[in-house]
C-alpha cells in the first residue's frame, strides 16, 4: 500500500485496471490472441484465463481475420436435440490461442458471415450453432447452405447440418432428413439409421460415415464409406475405405441402374465389406436390351429375393437365406437379371481377378449360373439333348421379355401362328424361351439368315420343313396336339435339321457350301441317317444329328475313329466354316475326340480334302 | 562272336515282351458255355446287365445308396447337413451296388419262370462290385444248376461293366465337400463351377426348400440306361 500510494495518478488508474482484468472481468476492450484482434463490447463478458466470450447479457463482438471483419452480435443461446446430441447452452465463443475461434454455442440473430475454426461460414439469422475443436453440429432455418471457405490453408471443420423440424437439406436434387454432413468439400451422411435418397434406401444401423457424390466412381480417398451415383450414366457404387462396412444398399423399382423389379417383392441389396484393402461393388447399366453389369472390388454381399451371395477372399459363395438383414425379409418367385463381370481382390497388395474370365449370371426366375459367355451361360441342357442347353443371358429380352414380340425384336424373325395350335404354342412364355434356347444354339449368322418361323397344328411334311424364295426364308414346324402327347413337335434335331436346309439354301458363308460339300466327296462319306440318302437332305440331316449329340452319340454315327477320317473331320470343319455349328460348339465335338479346333486346324482339316481358303 | 550273343539276347527279350502282350491285351477268352444251357446264361447276363444298370443308376438317383439313410431327402441322402458331413467312401457306394444287384437280381430272373423247359435250382447271389477309372466292375457269383432232360449243368459267373465314371464323379464331389469348409453357411461357387469344368461334368444346383439343396452332378460322358448319368447328394444348410 506504501508503494501504490508514491506511484504517479495515470499509473495507479493503469494498476487498478490491471487488477481488474486479473481478477478476470472487464469491460468493453480489444483483445489480441495470435495477432488476431478481438473487439468486445461491454455487455459480453471475457475470461481472459479460458479466452471465452460471454454473450448472455447480449453485445457483440469482432474478429478480423485477412482484413475482414466478422461481427458475432444478437446471439441467443442454444437449445436443440440433433444427432442423439441434446445441446443447452447459453450464446459463448472461445478462442484458441491461435486466435481462431476452437469453440462455440448460439443462434444467430441476423445474416451474416461467421467464422469457427478456420473456416467462414454464411449463416442466415435463427441458425443453431454448436462447435467444438473442429466439428460444428449447425441448424438452419432453410433448407440449403453454402459451403464455407477457408480462412488460410490450417485445418478444415467437419460440419453436420440439420434443417428446423427436420425439413430436410437439398443435396443437389435430393433432401437429406436427419443431417447432411460437409467436410472438405465432401458431402456425408452418418446419422441415419435409415434413409431413402433417389432410387435407393440407405440402411446404417452403425452410423458408419458415408460419403454421398454423385461422380459414378470408385474412390479411394474417402476416409469412410461411400456411395458414388450417376443417374444419367446409370452407374453405381458402394464402397468403404475404412475397417467397417459400407451402409446397405436396397434399390427400388424404378432405378435407373437397369436393374429391372417385375414383382413388387423383387428385392435387391447390396453391401461393400472395408478392410484394410478397401473394397467396392459397382453396378452399370448396360446398354439397352442388355442387363445391368456389375463389378467388385474385395468382399461383398449381395441380396436376391431370399437368397444371399458373397464374396470372401476371392470366392463368390452362395447362401439359401439373406446376409443384409436390414430391410426385413423378402421372398419372390423371381430374381434381378444382372451379370457379375468383374471380381476383384487384394492379395499381397496386389490386385488380381479371382474368377478369370468367367462371369456370373443371374436370371429373372430365380436362377443363377457361372459360365464364360454371359450372352449365354449355360444352366442344364434339355433331357436327351447333351448338348442342347437352357441357360442365363444377360440380353433383357431372354429375362423379361418371353413374348412373341419380345423374341421378334430380339431376334429380327418374325413368328407366325399359322393355326390356333400356333397362337397357342406362341403364347406360352416357357415356348418362346425355348425358342430363344434354339435361335442360342445356332451361330449368329444362320440366325441372320432366317425371316420367318410358323408354326401349325401339323405341317404338309413331316415335322417341319424349310423354303426360300428369293432373299426370303422360312422355316415351318408342327406343334399341334396331334403331334405328340406333349404337343411340341419342334424339337431340338428338327430345328437344327430345318436350319441346316436355310443354311444350305443360303449358301454358307460365301455361297459355296454345296460347291464344298458335294464337290470333294463329303456328302457320301458323312450319310448319317436313312433320310440323308434322299437328295437334298445331306447337309441339314448331318448337321441336324450333330448339332446337340454327345461324343459317343457321334462315334455310333459316324465310328469309333471318325477323327482319323480326313473327309469325316473336313465335313465338320466345312459346315462350321459355312455357320452350321457355333464355335463353341465345334470345339466340343473336336475336342471330345483330341482334335485341335483352332482357326488354323480347321482351315487344315478343309485343306486335307483340297479345299483351299483364303 | 559278341555281336551273335546280342542278337540272341535281342530275339529273346522281343520274343518274351512278345508273348507277355499278346497275353496281357488279347480279349478274354468267352468261357466256355455248353449250347444246351446258352439260352439261361444269355437270359441271366441280360438280367446281370440290366440289373447292373440299374443299381448304378439307383446310387446316382439317392446319392450312393440302395436304401437312402435315414438322413436323405426324396431319398437323396445328405452329405451335408448344418455343417456335419455325411460322404460316403467309395467302399460304402461299392457295397452298395453289391447289396442292390444281390437283391434285385433275382426279380429280374423271376425264378426262370420264363424258361420252364427247364428245372433251375439257384443259390446266394454274390456280388462284387469295383468302380475304378474306366466304370463300375461287376462279378457275379450265381450258382445255377440247370437240369434238362436227364442232363445237368452248372452256371456260377458273370460279370458286367457299366460305363459310368462313378470314379470320377466321387473325386469331384469330394472336390465340392472340401470347399464346403471355406464357408460353413453357404457353398462356393465358384470352386464348385471349376471343379466341374476340370472334371469335365455339369452340376444343377436345385433348391428344395427353405434350407436344402439338391445338387445333380450330369456327366455327358457316361452312360448308364443309355443316357447320360447323374448323381444326386444333397446339402442342408443353417438359416
Amino acid at each position: 500500500m506504501h508503494m501504490y500510494t508514491n506511484l504517479p495518478t495515470v499509473m495507479k488508474i493503469n494498476f487498478i485496471f490491471m487488477f481488474v482484468l486479473f481478477i478476470g472481468i472487464i469491460s468493453a476492450a480489444t483483445i489480441e490472441i495470435n495477432k488476431i484482434k478481438i473487439d468486445h463490447d461491454d455487455k459480453v463478458n471475457y475470461n481472459k484465463q479460458t479466452n471465452s466470450f460471454d454473450f448472455s447479457q447480449g453485445g457483440s463482438l469482432n474478429v478480423v481475420y485477412n482484413g475482414n471483419k466478422y461481427s458475432y452480435s444478437d446471439l441467443s443461446s442454444v437449445d436443440f436435440k440433433q444427432g442423439g446430441a441434446t445441446i443447452t447452452k447459453n450464446p459463448q465463443i472461445v478462442f484458441g490461442s491461435d486466435g481462431k475461434i476452437k469453440e462455440a454455442y448460439f443462434t444467430t440473430g441476423k445474416d451474416g458471415n461467421y467464422a469457427l475454426g478456420n473456416e467462414i461460414l454464411q449463416l442466415p439469422s435463427g441458425t443453431k450453432v454448436a462447435y467444438k475443436d473442429g466439428k460444428a453440429i449447425i441448424q438452419i432455418p432453410g433448407k440449403t447452405f453454402t459451403p464455407p471457405k477457408q480462412i488460410d490453408r490450417g485445418n478444415v471443420n467437419s460440419y453436420m447440418f440439420y434443417s428446423h423440424n427436420d425439413q430436410g437439406i437439398q443435396l443437389g436434387e435430393y433432401l437429406i432428413k436427419g443431417g447432411l454432413g460437409y467436410e472438405k468439400g465432401n458431402y456425408f451422411i452418418q446419422d441415419q439409421t435409415s434413409l431413402a435418397l433417389a432410387d435407393f434406401v440407405i440402411a446404417n444401423p452403425n452410423h458408419v460415415k458415408t460419403y454421398i457424390d454423385f461422380e459414378g466412381r470408385q474412390n479411394y480417398a474417402y476416409q469412410g464409406a461411400y456411395i458414388s451415383f450417376d443417374k444419367s450414366r446409370g452407374v453405381f457404387v458402394l464402397g468403404s475405405n475404412v475397417n467397417a462396412p459400407s451402409p446397405s444398399v436396397m434399390f427400388t423399382k424404378d432405378n435407373t441402374y437397369g436393374l429391372k423389379f417385375d414383382s413388387d417383392k423383387d428385392y435387391f441389396a447390396i453391401r461393400s465389406s472395408g478392410g484394410s484393402s478397401r473394397s467396392y461393388f459397382k453396378i452399370t447399366k448396360s446398354a439397352p436390351g442388355i442387363v445391368p453389369e456389375m463389378e467388385n472390388f474385395n468382399d461383398f454381399w449381395l441380396d436376391q429375393n431370399g437368397r444371399g451371395f458373397a464374396s470372401i477372399d476371392g470366392n463368390l459363395i452362395g447362401y439359401k437365406s439373406h446376409l443384409i438383414k436390414d430391410f426385413g425379409e423378402h421372398s419372390s418367385s423371381s430374381s434381378v437379371a444382372v451379370t457379375l463381370s468383374g471380381l476383384y481382390r487384394t492379395r499381397n497388395s496386389i490386385v488380381e481377378r479371382t474368377i478369370g474370365n468367367q462371369v456370373m449370371g443371374f436370371s429373372n426366375f430365380n436362377e443363377y449360373a457361372f459360365g464364360p459367355n454371359k450372352r449365354f451361360i449355360r444352366l442344364k441342357h434339355y433331357k436327351n439333348h447333351p448338348a442342347f442347353f437352357t441357360g442365363i443371358s444377360d440380353v433383357e429380352s431372354y429375362n423379361y421379355d418371353l413374348t412373341e414380340k419380345g423374341f421378334e425384336r430380339l431376334t429380327g424373325i418374325n413368328l407366325i401362328a399359322e393355326d390356333s395350335s400356333g397362337t397357342s404354342y406362341l403364347n406360352d412364355p416357357k415356348n418362346i424361351r425355348y425358342l430363344y434356347d434354339l435361335v442360342a444354339s445356332i451361330p449368329k449368322q444362320q440366325k441372320n439368315m432366317l425371316d420367318e418361323m410358323h408354326f401349325h397344328s401339323h405341317t404338309p411334311w413331316a415335322y417341319g420343313f424349310a423354303q426360300y424364295s428369293g432373299d426370303h426364308f422360312e422355316v415351318h414346324f408342327t406343334v399341334g396336339q396331334e403331334a405328340t402327347a406333349s404337343g411340341n413337335r419342334l424339337s431340338a434335331e428338327t430345328w437344327r435339321h430345318e436350319m441346316g436346309h436355310i443354311v444350305d439354301f443360303y449358301g454358307g458363308r460365301k455361297g459355296n457350301f454345296d460347291k464344298m460339300w458335294y464337290n470333294t466327296g463329303i456328302d457320301n462319306k458323312v450319310i448319317v441317317s436313312g433320310y440323308a440318302h434322299k437328295n437334298g437332305e445331306r447337309i441339314s440331316e448331318f448337321i441336324g444329328h450333330t448339332a446337340f449329340a454327345s461324343d459317343s452319340e457321334i462315334k455310333e454315327l459316324l465310328g469309333n475313329n471318325w477323327h482319323q477320317d480326313k473327309i469325316k473331320r473336313a465335313a465338320f470343319a466345312v459346315a462350321w466354316y459355312n455357320y452350321g455349328f457355333t464355335d463353341e460348339r465345334i470345339s466340343e465335338i473336336f475336342s471330345g475326340v483330341g482334335l485341335k479346333y483352332d482357326r488354323e486346324s480347321m482351315y487344315g482339316y478343309m485343306m486335307e480334302v483340297g479345299i483351299n481358303i483364303q | 562272336m559278341k555281336a551273335q550273343v546280342s542278337i540272341f539276347i535281342i530275339i529273346a527279350v522281343v520274343l518274351v515282351f512278345g508273348l507277355a502282350l499278346f497275353f496281357l491285351l488279347r480279349p478274354p477268352l468267352e468261357k466256355n458255355i455248353s449250347p444246351e444251357v446258352k439260352e439261361i446264361h444269355d437270359f441271366v447276363q441280360g438280367c446281370v446287365a440290366t440289373t447292373a444298370e440299374d443299381a448304378v443308376y439307383q446310387i446316382g438317383e439317392t446319392g450312393g445308396y440302395f436304401y437312402s439313410p435315414n438322413l436323405s431327402v426324396e431319398n437323396i441322402a445328405y452329405y451335408y447337413y448344418e455343417e456335419q458331413f455325411f460322404v460316403p467312401t467309395k467302399e460304402i457306394i461299392e457295397d452298395e451296388i453289391e447289396k442292390y444287384i444281390d437283391t434285385m437280381l433275382y426279380f429280374c430272373t423271376e425264378n426262370f419262370a420264363s424258361l420252364p423247359q427247364y428245372e433251375i435250382g439257384q443259390e446266394k447271389i454274390e456280388t462284387k462290385a469295383v468302380i475304378d477309372d474306366d466304370g463300375v466292375f461287376i462279378e457275379i457269383i450265381y450258382p445255377l444248376s440247370i437240369r434238362k432232360e436227364e442232363q445237368t449243368f452248372s452256371l456260377e459267373e458273370f460279370s458286367y461293366i457299366v460305363d459310368a465314371r462313378l470314379e470320377e464323379i466321387l473325386l469331384l464331389i469330394n472336390e465340392i465337400e472340401e470347399s464346403q469348409k471355406l464357408d460353413t453357411k453357404g457353398w462356393c461357387i465358384n470352386c464348385i463351377s471349376n471343379a466341374a469344368e476340370e472334371h469335365d461334368m455339369y452340376i444343377h444346383m436345385k433348391d428344395y426348400d427353405e434350407e436344402t439343396i439338391l445338387f445333380y452332378v450330369i456327366d455327358e460322358q457316361s452312360r448308364v440306361k443309355e443316357d447320360a448319368y447323374v448323381y444326386k447328394f444333397a446339402h442342408r444348410y443353417e438359416n
